[in-house]
Protein backbone atom coordinates (compact mmCIF):
# COMPACT_ATOMS: atom_id res chain seq x y z
CA UNK A 1 0.00 0.00 0.00
CA UNK A 2 1.44 3.38 -1.02
CA UNK A 3 1.34 5.91 1.78
CA UNK A 4 2.87 9.34 2.04
CA UNK A 5 5.57 10.02 4.67
CA UNK A 6 3.05 12.12 6.54
CA UNK A 7 0.70 9.17 6.51
CA UNK A 8 3.48 6.99 7.88
CA UNK A 9 3.84 9.42 10.73
CA UNK A 10 0.12 9.12 11.48
CA UNK A 11 0.37 5.35 11.44
CA UNK A 12 3.36 5.43 13.77
CA UNK A 13 1.41 7.53 16.24
CA UNK A 14 -1.53 5.14 16.02
CA UNK A 15 0.78 2.27 16.89
CA UNK A 16 1.97 4.14 19.94
CA UNK A 17 -1.62 4.62 21.07
CA UNK A 18 -2.07 0.87 20.80
CA UNK A 19 0.95 0.20 22.97
CA UNK A 20 0.06 2.70 25.64
CA UNK A 21 -3.60 1.93 26.13
CA UNK A 22 -4.62 0.25 29.33
CA UNK A 23 -5.96 -3.27 29.52
CA UNK A 24 -9.00 -4.98 30.90
CA UNK A 25 -9.55 -3.95 34.55
CA UNK A 26 -8.82 -6.92 36.78
CA UNK A 27 -12.04 -6.99 38.73
CA UNK A 28 -14.09 -6.76 35.53
CA UNK A 29 -12.11 -9.51 33.88
CA UNK A 30 -12.50 -11.90 36.81
CA UNK A 31 -16.20 -11.32 37.06
CA UNK A 32 -16.67 -11.77 33.35
CA UNK A 33 -14.60 -14.94 33.29
CA UNK A 34 -16.64 -16.43 36.13
CA UNK A 35 -19.91 -15.80 34.33
CA UNK A 36 -18.42 -17.22 31.15
CA UNK A 37 -17.39 -20.46 32.84
CA UNK A 38 -20.82 -20.78 34.39
CA UNK A 39 -22.46 -20.36 31.03
CA UNK A 40 -20.04 -22.87 29.51
CA UNK A 41 -21.03 -25.45 32.14
CA UNK A 42 -24.70 -24.93 31.28
CA UNK A 43 -23.97 -25.42 27.59
CA UNK A 44 -22.06 -28.61 28.31
CA UNK A 45 -25.00 -29.99 30.28
CA UNK A 46 -27.31 -29.23 27.39
CA UNK A 47 -29.26 -26.57 29.18
CA UNK A 48 -30.62 -24.11 26.67
CA UNK A 49 -30.13 -20.46 27.29
CA UNK A 50 -32.88 -18.23 28.62
CA UNK A 51 -35.29 -21.02 29.30
CA UNK A 52 -36.00 -20.38 32.92
CA UNK A 53 -36.01 -24.10 33.55
CA UNK A 54 -32.76 -24.06 35.39
CA UNK A 55 -34.29 -24.75 38.79
CA UNK A 56 -36.43 -27.57 37.50
CA UNK A 57 -33.49 -29.23 35.85
CA UNK A 58 -31.32 -28.96 38.93
CA UNK A 59 -33.31 -31.72 40.59
CA UNK A 60 -32.93 -34.09 37.69
CA UNK A 61 -30.10 -36.51 38.33
CA UNK A 62 -28.14 -37.71 35.36
CA UNK A 63 -28.64 -41.37 34.53
CA UNK A 64 -25.88 -43.75 35.45
CA UNK A 65 -26.24 -45.96 32.39
CA UNK A 66 -22.93 -46.53 30.70
CA UNK A 67 -22.55 -46.02 26.93
CA UNK A 68 -21.98 -49.73 26.38
CA UNK A 69 -25.22 -50.58 28.10
CA UNK A 70 -27.14 -48.03 26.09
CA UNK A 71 -25.68 -49.41 22.87
CA UNK A 72 -26.68 -52.91 23.92
CA UNK A 73 -30.21 -51.80 24.68
CA UNK A 74 -30.47 -50.02 21.33
CA UNK A 75 -29.31 -53.12 19.49
CA UNK A 76 -31.79 -55.31 21.36
CA UNK A 77 -34.61 -52.91 20.49
CA UNK A 78 -33.71 -52.92 16.79
CA UNK A 79 -33.56 -56.75 16.74
CA UNK A 80 -36.94 -56.98 18.48
CA UNK A 81 -38.51 -54.60 15.95
CA UNK A 82 -37.14 -56.59 13.03
CA UNK A 83 -38.35 -59.90 14.52
CA UNK A 84 -41.82 -58.52 15.11
CA UNK A 85 -42.03 -57.21 11.55
CA UNK A 86 -40.94 -60.59 10.19
CA UNK A 87 -43.57 -62.43 12.22
CA UNK A 88 -46.35 -60.14 11.05
CA UNK A 89 -45.20 -60.54 7.44
CA UNK A 90 -45.24 -64.34 7.84
CA UNK A 91 -48.80 -64.45 9.20
CA UNK A 92 -50.15 -62.12 6.55
CA UNK A 93 -48.08 -63.46 3.68
CA UNK A 94 -51.17 -64.35 1.61
CA UNK A 95 -52.55 -60.86 1.80
CA UNK A 96 -49.19 -59.37 1.08
CA UNK A 97 -48.74 -61.63 -1.94
CA UNK A 98 -52.18 -60.65 -3.25
CA UNK A 99 -51.42 -57.05 -2.70
CA UNK A 100 -48.11 -57.19 -4.55
CA UNK A 101 -49.63 -59.28 -7.35
CA UNK A 102 -52.43 -56.77 -7.74
CA UNK A 103 -50.09 -53.86 -7.83
CA UNK A 104 -47.75 -55.55 -10.29
CA UNK A 105 -50.44 -56.93 -12.66
CA UNK A 106 -52.67 -53.92 -12.61
CA UNK A 107 -52.67 -52.55 -16.16
CA UNK A 108 -51.35 -49.18 -16.49
CA UNK A 109 -53.91 -46.72 -17.61
CA UNK A 110 -52.58 -44.10 -19.81
CA UNK A 111 -54.59 -41.11 -20.57
CA UNK A 112 -54.53 -40.50 -24.27
CA UNK A 113 -55.35 -37.14 -25.55
CA UNK A 114 -57.14 -37.36 -28.90
CA UNK A 115 -55.55 -35.48 -31.73
CA UNK A 116 -56.86 -32.13 -32.63
CA UNK A 117 -60.14 -32.48 -34.51
CA UNK A 118 -60.21 -31.49 -38.14
CA UNK A 119 -61.76 -28.13 -38.57
CA UNK A 120 -65.25 -28.48 -39.91
CA UNK A 121 -67.37 -25.78 -41.34
CA UNK A 122 -70.04 -24.49 -39.01
CA UNK A 123 -72.67 -25.22 -41.64
CA UNK A 124 -71.73 -28.84 -41.64
CA UNK A 125 -71.73 -28.96 -37.90
CA UNK A 126 -75.26 -27.69 -37.78
CA UNK A 127 -76.59 -30.49 -39.98
CA UNK A 128 -77.98 -33.26 -37.91
CA UNK A 129 -78.15 -36.43 -39.87
CA UNK A 130 -81.53 -38.05 -39.72
CA UNK A 131 -81.72 -41.64 -38.76
CA UNK A 132 -84.57 -42.18 -41.24
CA UNK A 133 -82.40 -41.33 -44.21
CA UNK A 134 -82.08 -44.33 -46.38
CA UNK A 135 -79.88 -44.68 -49.39
CA UNK A 136 -80.78 -47.31 -51.89
CA UNK A 137 -77.98 -48.67 -53.86
CA UNK A 138 -79.18 -48.98 -57.44
CA UNK A 139 -76.84 -51.62 -58.50
CA UNK A 140 -74.93 -54.37 -56.90
CA UNK A 141 -71.59 -53.37 -58.10
CA UNK A 142 -68.34 -53.62 -56.35
CA UNK A 143 -68.20 -49.84 -56.09
CA UNK A 144 -69.03 -48.68 -52.63
CA UNK A 145 -68.88 -44.99 -51.88
CA UNK A 146 -67.66 -43.88 -48.49
CA UNK A 147 -70.54 -43.74 -46.11
CA UNK A 148 -70.76 -40.59 -44.00
CA UNK A 149 -71.29 -40.96 -40.33
CA UNK A 150 -74.88 -41.04 -39.26
CA UNK A 151 -76.27 -42.31 -42.58
CA UNK A 152 -77.65 -45.79 -42.55
CA UNK A 153 -77.60 -47.76 -45.73
CA UNK A 154 -80.25 -50.43 -45.93
CA UNK A 155 -80.92 -52.74 -48.78
CA UNK A 156 -84.55 -52.83 -49.92
CA UNK A 157 -86.48 -55.60 -51.57
CA UNK A 158 -86.83 -53.72 -54.83
CA UNK A 159 -85.65 -55.90 -57.68
CA UNK A 160 -82.73 -54.42 -59.43
CA UNK A 161 -82.81 -54.10 -63.15
CA UNK A 162 -80.44 -56.10 -65.07
CA UNK A 163 -77.12 -54.51 -65.38
CA UNK A 164 -75.40 -54.45 -68.66
CA UNK A 165 -71.85 -55.44 -68.07
CA UNK A 166 -70.55 -52.97 -70.59
CA UNK A 167 -72.34 -50.08 -68.83
CA UNK A 168 -71.10 -51.23 -65.49
CA UNK A 169 -67.68 -51.38 -66.86
CA UNK A 170 -68.06 -47.86 -68.19
CA UNK A 171 -69.26 -46.69 -64.81
CA UNK A 172 -66.61 -48.41 -62.83
CA UNK A 173 -63.77 -47.62 -65.14
CA UNK A 174 -63.87 -43.92 -65.62
CA UNK A 175 -60.84 -42.51 -67.19
CA UNK A 176 -59.85 -38.97 -66.32
CA UNK A 177 -61.00 -37.63 -69.69
CA UNK A 178 -64.46 -39.20 -69.66
CA UNK A 179 -67.67 -38.32 -67.83
CA UNK A 180 -69.29 -40.72 -65.49
CA UNK A 181 -72.72 -41.26 -67.01
CA UNK A 182 -74.30 -42.35 -63.79
CA UNK A 183 -73.52 -39.17 -61.95
CA UNK A 184 -73.31 -36.66 -64.79
CA UNK A 185 -76.11 -34.07 -65.16
CA UNK A 186 -77.68 -34.23 -68.64
CA UNK A 187 -76.92 -31.25 -70.86
CA UNK A 188 -79.58 -29.03 -72.43
CA UNK A 189 -78.98 -30.34 -75.94
CA UNK A 190 -78.80 -33.92 -75.02
CA UNK A 191 -81.40 -35.77 -76.98
CA UNK A 192 -81.00 -39.16 -75.62
CA UNK A 193 -83.59 -40.25 -73.07
CA UNK A 194 -85.70 -37.04 -72.85
CA UNK A 195 -87.56 -37.13 -76.14
CA UNK A 196 -86.05 -33.91 -77.39
CA UNK A 197 -87.50 -31.89 -74.52
CA UNK A 198 -84.70 -30.10 -72.91
CA UNK A 199 -87.03 -27.99 -70.77
CA UNK A 200 -86.43 -24.76 -72.67
CA UNK A 201 -89.65 -23.67 -74.51
CA UNK A 202 -88.78 -20.06 -75.21
CA UNK A 203 -89.64 -19.05 -78.77
CA UNK A 204 -91.49 -22.24 -79.58
CA UNK A 205 -95.00 -20.82 -79.22
CA UNK A 206 -96.87 -21.32 -82.55
CA UNK A 207 -97.66 -18.11 -84.38
CA UNK A 208 -101.34 -17.29 -85.08
CA UNK A 209 -102.53 -17.71 -88.61
CA UNK A 210 -103.32 -14.67 -90.63
CA UNK A 211 -107.07 -14.44 -91.29
CA UNK A 212 -107.36 -11.18 -93.26
CA UNK A 213 -106.76 -10.86 -96.89
CA UNK A 214 -103.86 -8.93 -98.15
CA UNK A 215 -105.89 -6.35 -100.05
CA UNK A 216 -107.96 -5.22 -97.11
CA UNK A 217 -105.14 -3.64 -95.29
CA UNK A 218 -105.37 0.17 -95.37
CA UNK A 219 -102.53 1.92 -97.09
CA UNK A 220 -99.95 3.23 -94.78
CA UNK A 221 -100.04 6.90 -94.02
CA UNK A 222 -97.31 9.00 -95.40
CA UNK A 223 -97.03 11.23 -92.37
CA UNK A 224 -96.38 8.47 -90.03
CA UNK A 225 -93.55 6.18 -90.65
CA UNK A 226 -94.48 2.59 -90.65
CA UNK A 227 -94.10 1.11 -87.28
CA UNK A 228 -91.74 -1.61 -86.93
CA UNK A 229 -93.61 -4.57 -85.75
CA UNK A 230 -90.56 -6.22 -84.57
CA UNK A 231 -90.00 -3.47 -81.98
CA UNK A 232 -93.30 -4.07 -80.39
CA UNK A 233 -93.40 -6.61 -77.68
CA UNK A 234 -95.49 -9.58 -78.53
CA UNK A 235 -99.10 -9.27 -77.50
CA UNK A 236 -100.62 -11.54 -75.03
CA UNK A 237 -103.04 -12.73 -77.65
CA UNK A 238 -100.29 -14.19 -79.62
CA UNK A 239 -99.92 -16.88 -77.08
CA UNK A 240 -103.54 -17.76 -77.49
CA UNK A 241 -104.38 -20.35 -80.01
CA UNK A 242 -106.04 -19.07 -83.26
CA UNK A 243 -109.76 -18.89 -83.26
CA UNK A 244 -111.66 -21.38 -85.19
CA UNK A 245 -112.72 -20.18 -88.65
CA UNK A 246 -116.18 -21.61 -88.13
CA UNK A 247 -117.04 -19.04 -85.47
CA UNK A 248 -116.41 -16.16 -87.82
CA UNK A 249 -116.80 -16.54 -91.52
CA UNK A 250 -114.13 -15.08 -93.63
CA UNK A 251 -114.86 -11.59 -94.75
CA UNK A 252 -115.04 -10.81 -98.42
CA UNK A 253 -115.43 -7.63 -100.36
CA UNK A 254 -113.80 -5.26 -98.01
CA UNK A 255 -115.16 -6.58 -94.84
CA UNK A 256 -118.74 -6.91 -95.98
CA UNK A 257 -120.53 -10.11 -95.49
CA UNK A 258 -121.09 -11.98 -98.65
CA UNK A 259 -124.46 -11.66 -100.24
CA UNK A 260 -126.67 -14.57 -99.84
CA UNK B 1 -1.79 -21.22 13.26
CA UNK B 2 -2.04 -24.94 13.86
CA UNK B 3 -2.56 -24.29 17.54
CA UNK B 4 -5.35 -21.89 16.67
CA UNK B 5 -7.08 -24.44 14.45
CA UNK B 6 -6.63 -27.20 17.03
CA UNK B 7 -8.01 -24.88 19.69
CA UNK B 8 -10.98 -24.05 17.47
CA UNK B 9 -11.75 -27.71 16.77
CA UNK B 10 -11.57 -28.54 20.46
CA UNK B 11 -13.88 -25.64 21.24
CA UNK B 12 -16.37 -26.87 18.68
CA UNK B 13 -16.54 -30.08 20.70
CA UNK B 14 -17.29 -27.93 23.77
CA UNK B 15 -14.00 -28.77 25.40
CA UNK B 16 -13.83 -26.76 28.61
CA UNK B 17 -10.09 -26.17 28.48
CA UNK B 18 -10.24 -24.93 24.93
CA UNK B 19 -13.14 -22.62 25.66
CA UNK B 20 -11.38 -21.21 28.69
CA UNK B 21 -8.19 -20.68 26.71
CA UNK B 22 -10.12 -18.81 24.04
CA UNK B 23 -11.56 -16.46 26.61
CA UNK B 24 -8.21 -15.79 28.25
CA UNK B 25 -6.59 -15.14 24.91
CA UNK B 26 -9.13 -12.87 23.28
CA UNK B 27 -11.18 -11.20 26.01
CA UNK B 28 -8.66 -8.39 26.79
CA UNK B 29 -8.21 -7.58 23.09
CA UNK B 30 -11.95 -7.50 22.48
CA UNK B 31 -12.37 -5.26 25.48
CA UNK B 32 -9.80 -2.79 24.18
CA UNK B 33 -11.31 -2.77 20.74
CA UNK B 34 -14.78 -2.25 22.12
CA UNK B 35 -13.58 0.47 24.46
CA UNK B 36 -12.06 2.34 21.53
CA UNK B 37 -15.35 2.25 19.74
CA UNK B 38 -17.83 2.96 22.52
CA UNK B 39 -15.59 4.82 25.01
CA UNK B 40 -17.37 3.32 28.02
CA UNK B 41 -15.64 0.64 30.18
CA UNK B 42 -18.90 -0.79 31.46
CA UNK B 43 -20.44 -1.01 28.02
CA UNK B 44 -17.23 -2.56 26.71
CA UNK B 45 -17.30 -5.14 29.48
CA UNK B 46 -20.93 -6.01 28.71
CA UNK B 47 -20.14 -6.35 25.03
CA UNK B 48 -17.30 -8.73 25.84
CA UNK B 49 -19.73 -10.84 27.87
CA UNK B 50 -22.22 -10.85 24.95
CA UNK B 51 -19.54 -11.78 22.42
CA UNK B 52 -18.43 -14.86 24.34
CA UNK B 53 -21.98 -15.84 25.24
CA UNK B 54 -22.86 -15.85 21.55
CA UNK B 55 -19.75 -17.89 20.83
CA UNK B 56 -20.82 -20.54 23.35
CA UNK B 57 -24.33 -20.67 21.90
CA UNK B 58 -22.97 -21.09 18.39
CA UNK B 59 -20.68 -23.90 19.47
CA UNK B 60 -23.55 -25.53 21.37
CA UNK B 61 -25.70 -25.43 18.23
CA UNK B 62 -22.94 -26.96 16.12
CA UNK B 63 -22.23 -23.71 14.34
CA UNK B 64 -19.68 -20.96 14.87
CA UNK B 65 -16.41 -20.09 13.19
CA UNK B 66 -14.55 -22.72 11.20
CA UNK B 67 -11.28 -21.02 10.35
CA UNK B 68 -10.66 -17.52 11.70
CA UNK B 69 -11.77 -17.28 15.30
CA UNK B 70 -10.18 -13.90 15.93
CA UNK B 71 -11.90 -12.26 13.00
CA UNK B 72 -15.18 -13.85 14.05
CA UNK B 73 -14.93 -12.44 17.59
CA UNK B 74 -14.13 -8.93 16.34
CA UNK B 75 -16.95 -9.09 13.84
CA UNK B 76 -19.40 -10.03 16.58
CA UNK B 77 -18.10 -7.20 18.77
CA UNK B 78 -18.33 -4.77 15.87
CA UNK B 79 -21.99 -5.63 15.22
CA UNK B 80 -22.84 -5.34 18.90
CA UNK B 81 -21.19 -1.94 19.11
CA UNK B 82 -23.03 -0.74 16.02
CA UNK B 83 -26.35 -1.97 17.42
CA UNK B 84 -25.73 -0.20 20.72
CA UNK B 85 -24.61 3.01 19.05
CA UNK B 86 -27.87 3.06 17.10
CA UNK B 87 -29.84 2.72 20.30
CA UNK B 88 -27.73 5.11 22.36
CA UNK B 89 -25.81 7.88 20.66
CA UNK B 90 -23.02 7.99 23.17
CA UNK B 91 -19.81 9.40 21.84
CA UNK B 92 -17.38 10.00 24.63
CA UNK B 93 -13.83 10.89 23.62
CA UNK B 94 -10.98 8.47 24.08
CA UNK B 95 -9.96 9.96 27.40
CA UNK B 96 -9.39 6.59 28.97
CA UNK B 97 -6.40 5.93 26.81
CA UNK B 98 -5.04 9.42 27.27
CA UNK B 99 -5.54 9.21 31.02
CA UNK B 100 -3.73 5.92 31.21
CA UNK B 101 -0.93 7.34 29.13
CA UNK B 102 -0.61 10.27 31.47
CA UNK B 103 -0.73 8.07 34.54
CA UNK B 104 1.90 5.74 33.13
CA UNK B 105 4.46 8.50 32.67
CA UNK B 106 6.19 9.52 35.86
CA UNK B 107 8.72 12.17 34.73
CA UNK B 108 8.28 12.88 31.06
CA UNK B 109 11.06 14.37 29.02
CA UNK B 110 10.62 17.14 26.45
CA UNK B 111 10.32 14.71 23.57
CA UNK B 112 7.86 12.63 25.48
CA UNK B 113 5.76 15.68 26.21
CA UNK B 114 5.75 16.61 22.52
CA UNK B 115 4.72 13.12 21.58
CA UNK B 116 2.00 13.12 24.20
CA UNK B 117 0.62 16.34 22.73
CA UNK B 118 0.59 14.81 19.28
CA UNK B 119 -1.14 11.67 20.50
CA UNK B 120 -3.78 13.68 22.27
CA UNK B 121 -4.34 15.61 19.08
CA UNK B 122 -4.60 12.35 17.14
CA UNK B 123 -7.09 10.83 19.58
CA UNK B 124 -9.12 14.02 19.47
CA UNK B 125 -9.12 13.97 15.67
CA UNK B 126 -10.20 10.34 15.62
CA UNK B 127 -13.13 11.16 17.87
CA UNK B 128 -14.21 14.34 16.12
CA UNK B 129 -13.11 14.30 12.50
CA UNK B 130 -13.65 10.72 11.39
CA UNK B 131 -16.90 9.05 10.52
CA UNK B 132 -17.84 5.83 12.26
CA UNK B 133 -16.69 3.68 9.34
CA UNK B 134 -13.40 5.54 9.05
CA UNK B 135 -12.77 5.19 12.78
CA UNK B 136 -13.57 1.45 12.69
CA UNK B 137 -11.28 0.86 9.75
CA UNK B 138 -8.42 2.81 11.34
CA UNK B 139 -8.79 0.92 14.61
CA UNK B 140 -9.00 -2.49 12.96
CA UNK B 141 -6.15 -1.84 10.56
CA UNK B 142 -3.63 0.06 12.72
CA UNK B 143 -4.56 -0.67 16.33
CA UNK B 144 -5.69 -4.30 15.98
CA UNK B 145 -3.38 -5.15 13.07
CA UNK B 146 -6.00 -6.79 10.88
CA UNK B 147 -5.34 -7.18 7.19
CA UNK B 148 -7.47 -5.50 4.56
CA UNK B 149 -9.35 -8.73 3.87
CA UNK B 150 -9.99 -9.42 7.55
CA UNK B 151 -11.18 -5.86 8.04
CA UNK B 152 -13.46 -6.21 5.06
CA UNK B 153 -14.85 -9.47 6.46
CA UNK B 154 -15.43 -7.96 9.89
CA UNK B 155 -17.20 -4.90 8.54
CA UNK B 156 -19.00 -6.71 5.77
CA UNK B 157 -17.59 -4.56 2.99
CA UNK B 158 -15.46 -5.00 -0.11
CA UNK B 159 -11.69 -4.72 0.12
CA UNK B 160 -11.62 -1.80 -2.29
CA UNK B 161 -14.20 -0.03 -0.20
CA UNK B 162 -12.06 -0.57 2.89
CA UNK B 163 -9.07 0.91 1.06
CA UNK B 164 -11.02 4.01 0.14
CA UNK B 165 -12.34 4.45 3.67
CA UNK B 166 -8.87 3.99 5.12
CA UNK B 167 -7.23 6.53 2.79
CA UNK B 168 -9.90 9.11 3.44
CA UNK B 169 -9.61 8.57 7.21
CA UNK B 170 -5.85 8.95 7.16
CA UNK B 171 -6.13 12.08 5.01
CA UNK B 172 -8.53 13.60 7.50
CA UNK B 173 -6.25 12.76 10.43
CA UNK B 174 -3.25 14.20 8.61
CA UNK B 175 -5.12 17.38 7.85
CA UNK B 176 -6.34 17.67 11.43
CA UNK B 177 -2.87 17.00 12.83
CA UNK B 178 -1.32 19.56 10.52
CA UNK B 179 -3.78 22.19 11.63
CA UNK B 180 -3.21 21.19 15.23
CA UNK B 181 0.52 21.49 14.87
CA UNK B 182 0.22 24.90 13.21
CA UNK B 183 -1.91 26.10 16.12
CA UNK B 184 0.60 24.70 18.66
CA UNK B 185 3.63 26.25 17.01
Amino acid sequence: MDLDPEDQEIIRLLGKIKDVEGGYPEHMLVSRRHSYLKRMAEINLGIPADTGLRDAIKDVKPSHISPATSTLVETALVVAIIAEASTVAYFYRDRLADFFRRTSLEPRRQEVTPPAAVETLPEIQEITPSSALTVTVPSATTWSPPTPAGITITSTGTPFPEVIPSVVDNINTVTPGEVNLLNATPGPNDSGGNNGNNGNHYGQTPKPERTKEKGNNPPPKEDKPPKDKEDKPPKENEDKPPKDSKDKPPKDNNGKPPEK
Amino acid sequence: MKEGIALLKAAQKLDEEALTAIFDQFAPAIYKYTLRLCHDPIVADNIVGDVFAQLLEQFGAGKGPRTNLRSYLYQTAYHLVVDRSRDNQHNAPLEVAAGNYEAGQFSPTQSQIEERVMMEALISAMNTELTDDQRHVIILRFLEDFSLKETADIMGKEINNIKVIQNRGIAKLRKAMGLQLEEDW
